[in-house]
């Protein structure tokens, strides 16, 4: 296996690395759906009633 | 701190002046009932204390009737260790006697209020002229002047609470005249055990309304007596207490605006603009074509023109460009094959399918943004509730179908408008049958590739979602446990206005990052996977790139085709379509990009698959483009993607119903593509054991539409069947 | 006569709201009270559902349902 072989190797491994990251990330977030504003059920107590802003 | 509630109307632009006071990014519509659940964040600004604003649903009452009230009202009465320490009352100013109504309602509380009168340019401009001062002087509370949409005025609210905070201005008791007075004071001393002080006057009234809650929390002998002394005032005054109230708070709140409003020169026309573009939109006649020339072109220009042209440019230009300038990079690099291979079908291939189809995507959704934002999609939901009720379901089913043709995750969550339960539950299900964003790629190739990308076609395919939503609605209230109350459609039409270009951009942008997000994902494991598997034997051999018979997942695929067969893509042949319908799960683009992994191989051509590569593919079948068809139906209605699977779980809240729900969805689609193809087989003069699927097909839904009696089975559900 | 009878253009007096329950509350509470004047403006393709002007807005609802509301015709009618 040459460098070059190595390299692009390499470089697939982040992607698809930062790939299944991200989608183990947004598992656990509950946040299956990412640019929709309808996204977040990250909720406390489980109930969206008691969503929260953060301070800005 | 502070805890401040919003109350207000729907469409009294609460949520925008929610959003300019906190910061928050929170979508706003014309829909009744967008805000469907309680968000909260801290004022910006605010002068002293931290200020938490609670931004409750829209609603016109604090009934005990729906959940918008419901939710509403329980937060305002709060509980003995908390309450809101102050209520935000938003009005629309051009909309004051609702409004007012529930001002009264809120005032009766007995919380700190601050009014703030909204939409102060649109009032003006058709000649009401609300003076602020008076309406102050009047309730005995702070008003504030604003324009939501400017961000007018917006500042002075922070202070206003605040005042309002530590002087306790409590609106001032509002008359309903002598004889609901003289009830209140008589009903007082009997509740007052049981009842906290600073209810005593709205639980009165409340009595006398009949409101069930209320009634509920009474112990027998209080509510009896309390009973009899509102029938002693119904006697008196001839009318039933829940009009009585309802008659006196619109009386006071006509006195409330009379003390307040000056009538001036109406400047601006666009009421009456909006008049005259409804007399067309919706006159008898032309409502219906005009609603279907509208999508037509919607469809005639994102897809079949302008979208499709600039797609085929990135798919067959610059896509490949890539991929050809990497191959050839990486060759005299001297990368090994497998790797090198790996790059390019896999990463470049799987996700670069995908990519071109962003400018398509974002053009159907800058049409489907503006058509929402200016007003017109809520006059369809007008137009389609007739049809709707006819079929059993509720008229404000339409919303989330609409919302599903961007995306079914926000249309499951939208359902919540839909106050029954029945009636919510098959929404529930059924919303996915729109072909929602992720689905037009597919829709797209295939489309393209058969049926000339005709715009006909795919605005026909959404007419298809809606038609298999109103059967639904049919062949589901035959089953006990779904059948439920048509709740009332009593809905406000908005004035139509131009959309903001920022909104508009807004949601273009949302949805365009989300798929891209998408792509660089799910899509892109997804295509990595495929190829892996389609690349290598059981014993590890790596096939080469123009190669996938043999190869790990070609077994898969030929040991699950058969599945497939009634509906002409179950022969080994075409093993690739049924693991692309599996992949399908995970994400609906995954359909084309699955394909885009395995067909260059599978016809030998490189490149993406365009539609020439997909013409060429099911050139083996006996009826390519019915086979092709039948693909589609089957993967536009079949279980949704996971995140929408993970939103039908959270608003059934139960493993089981979700099971049924997923078995509907895919048995559905299995025998809607079944007739599809063998009809098609059968009207082509083929007469097979085919005929014996498409009898069995067919039969089993009209028997179940047609019989008479509900079924009990599976579903379970209620003895009663209401009328 | 009920309001779902009353022909587009011509407006009424609200005399009664009958019906019970959510429906009746809904009404109510959205104006439609004793003495209200309503006008129909205009009546959807399938001749259902209807809108009706009041109280300087306006409302979309089914014929069925507006059937539970008693009216009188307004001297006045434009």
């Amino acid at each position: 296996m040459n460098l070059a072989t190595l390299f692009v190797l390499l470089i697939i491994v982040l992607i698809v690395g930062g790939a299944a990251y991200r989608v183990y990330r947004s598992i656990r977030d509950h946040d299956t759906c990412y640019g929709c504003s309808a996204k977040c059920s990250d909720c406390k107590d489980g109930n969206p009633i008691n969503c929260t802003f953060e301070k800005k | 701190m502070i805890t401040a509630a919003l109350v207000g109307n729907p469409n009294c632009g609460k949520t925008t002046v929610f959003n300019k006071l906190t910061g928050a990014v929170q979508k706003t519509g014309n829909w009744p009932g967008v805000t469907v659940e309680r968000k909260q964040g801290f004022l910006r600004g605010a002068p002293k204390d931290d200020i938490l604003v609670v931004d409750l649903p829209g609603i016109y009452s604090l009934s005990p009737y729906s959940p918008d009230e419901v939710v509403s009202r329980d937060f305002l009465i709060g509980d003995s260790e908390s309450r809101p320490d102050v209520a935000i009352c938003i009005i629309d100013a051009s909309n004051l006697e609702r409004g007012l109504y529930l001002l009264t309602q809120v005032a009766d509380l007995r919380i700190p209020m601050v009014v703030v009168l909204n939409m102060m340019d649109v009032a003006e401009k058709i000649g009401m002229r609300v003076k602020a001062d008076a309406l102050s002087e009047i309730l005995g509370c702070p008003v504030v002047e604003t324009v939501g949409t400017k961000g007018q005025g917006t500042s002075a609210i922070g202070e206003a609470v605040q005042s309002a905070y530590e002087e306790r201005t409590v609106p001032r008791t509002i008359s309903y005249g002598n004889a609901i007075d003289d009830c209140i004071e008589r009903l007082i001393p009997i509740i007052k055990e049981t009842v906290r002080d600073d209810l005593l006057r709205w639980v009165s009234l409340k009595i006398i309304e009949g409101d069930s809650m209320v009634m509920a929390e009474l112990d027998e002998s209080t509510a009896a007596s309390a009973r009899s002394v509102v029938e002693e005032l119904e006697q008196q005054v001839s009318d039933d207490g829940m009009q009585i109230i309802a008659t006196a708070r619109y009386k006071a709140g006509e006195a409330i605006r009379d003390g307040c409003v000056e009538h001036t020169e109406s400047v601006d026309e666009s009421e009456r603009i909006s008049e005259r573009i409804d007399r067309i939109l919706l006159n008898k006649y032309l409502a219906w074509p005009i609603f279907a020339l509208v999508m037509f072109t919607v469809y005639l220009v994102s897809v079949q023109t302008v979208g499709l042209a600039i797609s085929d440019y990135i798919n067959d230009e610059l896509v490949v460009w890539v991929q050809d300038h990497a191959a050839e990079a990486m060759d005299s690099a001297g990368v090994d094959t497998v790797v090198a291979d790996m790059m390019l079908t896999g990463v470049i291939g799987g996700v670069g399918a995908v990519i071109g189809f962003i400018p398509l995507i974002a053009l159907l959704f800058a049409f489907l943004v503006f058509l929402e934002e200016c007003g017109y999609m809520v006059r369809v939901a007008y137009m389609l509730d007739r049809v709707f009720t006819y079929f059993g379901l509720s008229g404000k089913a339409i919303i989330p179908a609409v919302i599903g043709i961007g995306c079914s995750v926000p249309a499951i969550m939208g359902t919540r408008v839909i106050e029954d339960e029945s009636n919510r539950n098959v929404s529930i299900i059924c919303t996915s049958f729109m072909p929602c964003s992720a689905k037009l790629p597919i829709i797209t190739l295939i489309v393209g590739a058969f049926f000339g990308a005709s715009a006909l076609v795919i605005t026909s395919l959404y007419l298809f979602g809606i038609v298999m939503i109103l059967i639904s609605g049919l062949f589901l209230k035959k089953f006990r446990g779904f059948i439920g109350r048509p709740s009332p459609f009593v809905m406000e039409l908005p004035v139509y206005h131009m959309p903001t270009v920022r909104n508009v951009m807004f949601g273009v942008k949302e949805k365009s990052w989300s798929f891209i997000k998408n792509a660089g994902t799910i899509i892109l494991l997804s295509a990595v996977l495929i190829w892996a598997l389609s690349s290598f034997t059981f014993t590890g051999e790596y096939l080469g790139d123009s190669a996938t018979t043999d190869s790990i997942l070609s077994a898969i695929g030929k040991a699950l085709c058969w599945i497939f067969v009634p509906l002409g893509f179950g022969g080994s042949e075409t093993w690739e379509l049924t693991v692309a319908s599996f992949t399908g799960i995970a994400a609906k683009e995954n359909l084309l990009a699955t394909l885009a992994v395995l067909l260059d191989s599978a016809v030998g051509i490189d490149g993406l698959p365009t539609m020439e590569v997909l013409t060429e593919y099911l050139s083996v079948t006996a009826y390519p483009e019915a086979v092709a068809m039948s693909f589609l139906i089957f993967n536009l209605i079949c279980a949704p993607c996971i995140a929408s699977i993970a939103a039908i779980y959270r608003e059934l809240h139960s493993h089981r119903k979700l099971l049924l729900a997923l078995l509907y969805q895919c048995a559905t689609a299995y025998g809607v593509a079944g007739i599809f193809y063998q009809g098609y087989v059968l009207l082509h003069g083929e007469v097979g054991l085919g005929v014996l699927w498409l009898i069995l097909f067919i039969a089993v839904p009209v028997y179940v539409i047609l019989s008479k009696r509900p079924f009990g089975f599976i579903t379970g559900g209620k003895e009663e069947v209401q009328e | 006569m009920q309001l779902g009878e009353l022909k587009l253009g011509e407006s009424a007096v609200v005399v009664n709201v009958g019906g019970e329950g959510q429906l009746r509350k809904r009404f109510l509470d959205l104006g439609i009270t004793k003495g209200t004047r309503v006008t129909m403006a205009r009546i959807a393709p399938f001749g259902d559902p209807v809108e009706i002007q009041l109280r300087g807005y306006r409302l979309t609802l089914r014929k069925s349902e507006a059937s539970i509301v008693e009216i009188e015709p307004a001297e006045d009618s434009e």
